[in-house]
């Protein structure tokens, strides 16, 4: 099927971005001054035991050529190293990994079920206070640092109203009426900002659908609303819509970073700023393949989505 | 994309003033972001006071008439701060800016020109770059440089030019198919002729669109990065510092963490505001239709 | 005498803009009969496109239509609801659009799309109205319809689109057929072939046409009958040897003189003087006037109406020609 194909095809130029992404990624470490040792032990001196084992296991004595195919062939089987505090690498990204994409799915749904109707309206509406309001409140949205909409959110909910907790993360598995109204500050902050931007492209992607020569050839084949046209109008609106929402959700990943902080949401965002700070390169290195993965899947399901929607892209 | 020739010279920046003037709201938006810039160059001129100067038992003063924004936790006023805070994003976005700019423009130029390997070579490169959220990139890049307020002009003129280089690489393939850059080729201009005369002027309208989202950007990335603590270090002012400290005192000291906070908002919603209409006054033939 | 199938009795539809009001159609009156072609012709921008959408009632904004009547079977179209010109469009009313591209949507399947029209219309079942779809594509010349029937409207060539534009035109019988401008996208090799298919279709469905174009050489071949179009009034109206060979319009005339023709070989090719006016701000009287090598005070003073100067042939001017 032509799809396939296309995915097949896709995939394959990838290929060379994925590695160029783990070359990056392996580079950070020897950029550092003190290079690899160093960064492995930042945090206490190593015995030259321990820095034989090293060395034996990431090959540190050959070239870096080599240097890299050994750590690559480690990272490929799933041993990404240990933290300079003990625990294997991996097994902290696995930890904190649901928790950063609990709150990922719930920043998209706040987005998609604001952004999309208050688009929609503002079309239907066009021209007319009620598109303007609507443009103007997505603008907002999409101006105002998230940030500061955070501190104001918890400003306003936690602290004066007492409404909502200013932190922390509750599972939904154990309560969920907990888990959610820990994750109301934090979905909206971001939220809103998705939201705009979802807004603003449904807005524009339906009046041109609205306004276009196929929608028009329906009115003039006398076919109805709701059974006839409005499928028209959705199926080619949505395209450029569902294209939106899959980038928003990948940049989505660098802002939820200071999300995670601010909410000390026990994500992977909080950890990579943690293992920042406390120089835990190893940790650094794991969860920003882990990170750049994620965010290279997430545009490759966008592309594929997009080939499978609009289907002048599957037939070429 | 504009493909007819430019206007150049100072005709065409009072035709250029003439359009954005219709715009309206984007004209708005220009005035508040350069008011913004205005503020942020006069700042020694126009702040009361000191912006490191620590007064010890000034500690937490809420707005009043000495200090319009307050005091923060080590009694430095607040209005001074936030004004030499436009200072600060300012000019990191400007440097940034610049950064994306120098190594963006020049990539993509020669990657839409001269086409097949160097473009496959530059493109490949840059989707590399692209691989990465933003906010990653420019944090991998303040891990191997070092924070401040500099490496994170840096980091993020990094990261940002990928995105140059790919929109003026589109840009120069359409404006390699016209006319008058078969004309020029046809009168035997060289090529790096042709291309510092003649495509270089003629595609350069996007870029200057998305020069206005890049400076915006920059601002918030700087903002969010000082917040993070890994940009802009104490005791200098930047809004997102301000942010981070005001957070810890949000309920006793709300003005702290407030006052920068809308600074930036106006100033994004400023440029925003300007970069929209930017797209349409570039651009004429998008015009909406009523 | 019977009345014809439409009759459009001194249609008006003007625009409203801010520049001021544009009169597109001014006072349009044609008639068109039972398995009768008739063309509208006329120069870009002389109300010709908008004189066929007024008669769907999809006149776009800032559009209104401000006066006369269109009947149709008997009744005005003007005074129906919303729903009943729905049930008109496409069923009794069919309209091919200019560019085919535009009219097929490009994310569905283009059967579905013969199909939905014969659904909406007809009332058929699924398997029905796709036997029927398949049976249309054929007869309009698309090879293999059961496959091709599954493809998207990007995999056919221009040609090809615009037969699929005819039959969901034609798919529900329609009395009346309005082809505005249907071959001017189109490669000339295929156009004679695409007006070949819809009069061939016509002439078997016992179809009338209302055929809009701009180019008069197309016309004489195709249509019983010619209405000639300028700046918003039918300035000449005639069976179409009439308007060929006794023509009475000075315009016309220019029209006419302008289809290059082996004669002209070699030499500069006609062209009528001047250009379009103004639409909304027309000049006195005759409209034409400041174009006419012919035009005299009366034509600047009082703009002439249509009267029959034959049988089947009548004529707006002061100074129509006479032999």
């Amino acid at each position: 099927m032509a799809l396939l194909s296309y995915l097949a095809k896709r995939i394959l130029t990838s290929v060379v971005v994925l590695l160029g992404i783990s070359v990056i990624i392996f580079m950070t470490i020897h950029f550092l001054p003190g290079g690899p040792v160093e960064a492995f032990f930042s945090l206490t001196q190593p015995t030259p035991e321990q820095v034989r084992l090293l060395t034996e296991k990431y090959g540190l004595d050959k070239p870096l050529f080599v240097q890299y195919i050994t750590w690559l062939g480690l990272v490929l089987r799933g041993d990404f190293g240990h933290s300079v505090y003990g625990p294997a690498v991996l097994s902290l990204i696995a930890e904190r990994l649901p928790a950063t994409l609990y709150l990922t799915i719930a920043v998209m749904l706040v987005a998609m079920a604001t952004g999309i109707p208050l688009g929609v309206l503002a079309a239907v509406k066009r021209n007319t206070w009620i598109d303007r309001l609507a443009v103007s409140i997505s603008m907002l949205g999409t101006t105002i640092p998230y940030f500061f909409t955070a501190i104001v959110l918890i400003l306003v909910f936690s602290l004066y109203l007492d409404f909502l907790p200013s932190s922390g993360y509750a599972s939904p598995l154990q309560n969920l009426s907990d888990s959610l109204r820990h994750l109301i500050l934090p979905a909206v902050s971001i939220g809103i900002l998705y939201a705009g931007t979802i807004s603003r492209i449904t807005r524009g992607s339906m009046i041109e659908v609205l306004q276009s020569g196929h929608i028009e050839f329906l009115h003039l084949k006398g076919l109805p609303d709701r059974q006839a046209i409005f499928p028209h109008a959705v199926k080619n609106a949505i395209i450029p819509i569902l294209t939106v929402i899959g980038l928003s959700t990948g940049q989505l990943l660098g802002g939820i970073v200071i999300i995670e902080q601010i909410f000390q949401w026990p994500g992977i965002g909080n950890l990579l700023l943690f293992s920042i700070f406390r120089r835990d390169y190893p940790l650094v290195q794991g969860v920003t393949l882990v990170y750049a993965l994620v965010f290279f899947v997430i545009n490759l399901v966008t592309d594929v989505m997009y080939a499978f929607l609009n289907p002048r892209i599957r037939y070429d | 994309m504009n493909s007819g020739k430019r206007q150049t010279g100072s005709r065409g920046l009072r035709l250029f003033f003439h359009r954005l003037r219709r715009q309206g709201v984007p004209y708005f938006g220009f005035w508040m972001a350069v008011i913004m810039i205005l503020i942020g160059l006069a700042a020694p001129i126009i702040t009361p006071y000191d912006p490191t100067q620590m007064v010890s038992n000034n500690t937490f003063q809420p707005p009043s008439f000495q200090h319009p924004f307050g005091t923060d936790d080590l009694g430095r006023d607040v209005l001074t701060r936030t004004i030499y805070g436009a200072r600060i994003s300012l000019s990191v976005a400007t440097i940034a800016l610049s950064i994306a700019l120098i190594l963006g423009v020049p990539l993509g130029l020669i990657s839409g020109y001269f086409g097949r390997y160097v473009d496959a070579a530059i493109m490949r490169f840059a989707d590399i770059l692209l691989a990465f959220p933003d906010v990653l990139l420019a944090l991998l890049i303040i891990v191997i440089i070092g924070r401040g307020a500099t490496n994170v002009a840096i980091a993020i003129g990094i990261a940002w030019t990928p995105h140059y280089a790919r929109l003026m690489r589109g840009s120069v393939l359409t404006v390699k198919e016209q006319e008058y850059v078969e004309a020029a080729r046809a009168i035997g201009q060289t090529s790096p002729s042709i291309l510092r005369r003649v495509i270089l002027p003629n595609s350069i309208a996007p870029v200057v669109v998305m020069a206005t989202m890049t400076i915006s950007h920059g601002i918030l990335a700087e903002a969010a990065l000082s917040f993070l603590g890994l940009g802009t270090m104490p005791p200098d002012p930047s809004w997102g510092l301000m942010m981070n400290t005001g957070r810890l005192f949000l309920r006793s000291a709300p003005w702290i963490a407030i006052f920068p906070g809308i600074f930036c908002a106006i100033t994004v919603l400023g440029l925003a505001l300007f970069g929209d209409g930017l797209n349409d006054v570039m651009n004429p033939k998008l015009r909406r239709e009523g | 005498m019977v009345e014809a199938l439409l009759e459009v009795k001194d249609l008006k539809t003007h625009f409203f803009m801010e520049r001021g009001v544009l009169k597109a159609v001014d006072g349009v009156s044609f008639s068109v009969g039972e398995k009768e072609t008739f063309g509208l012709v006329g120069e870009s921008g002389c109300g010709k496109t908008v004189t066929s959408l007024s008669i769907m009632r999809r006149v776009p904004y800032p559009g209104k239509i401000t006066g006369g009547e269109i009947r149709f079977m008997g009744e005005n179209l003007l005074e129906k609801t919303d729903l009943e010109m729905r049930r008109i469009r496409g069923k009794e009313i069919a309209y091919i659009m200019q560019d085919p591209l535009t009219a097929l949507d490009p994310v569905f399947r283009v059967g579905l799309q013969l199909d939905e029209t014969v659904t909406a219309h007809l009332g058929l079942g699924s398997g029905e109205a796709r036997e029927r779809t398949l049976s249309l594509l054929d007869k309009v010349g698309i090879p293999s319809a059961k496959e091709r029937a599954k493809d998207y409207q990007h995999q056919f060539s221009g040609g090809m689109r615009q037969r699929i534009v005819i039959s969901i035109a034609l798919s529900c019988n329609p009395k009346l057929l309005i082809a505005d401008e249907p071959t001017t996208n189109l490669d000339v090799t295929i156009q004679a072939q695409i007006l070949g298919l819809i009069k061939q279709m016509n002439t078997e469905f016992g179809t009338s046409m209302i055929l809009i174009t701009h180019h008069l050489g197309l016309v004489a071949e195709t249509v019983d009958r010619v209405g000639v179009m300028y700046a918003g009034d039918l300035v000449e109206l005639a069976d179409t040897k009439s308007l060929f060979h006794d023509t009475k319009h000075p315009y016309t005339l220019g029209l006419l003189k302008c289809i290059p023709r082996k004669e002209y070989r070699g030499v500069r090719l006609p062209t009528i003087g001047g250009t379009l006016p103004n639409p909304v701000d027309p000049p006195m009287g005759c409209k034409f006037h400041p174009r006419c090598p012919f035009a005299t005070d009366e034509c600047l003073r009082e703009k002439p109406r249509l009267e029959k100067v034959g049988r089947e042939h009548e004529v707006a001017c002061h100074h129509h020609f006479t032999d």
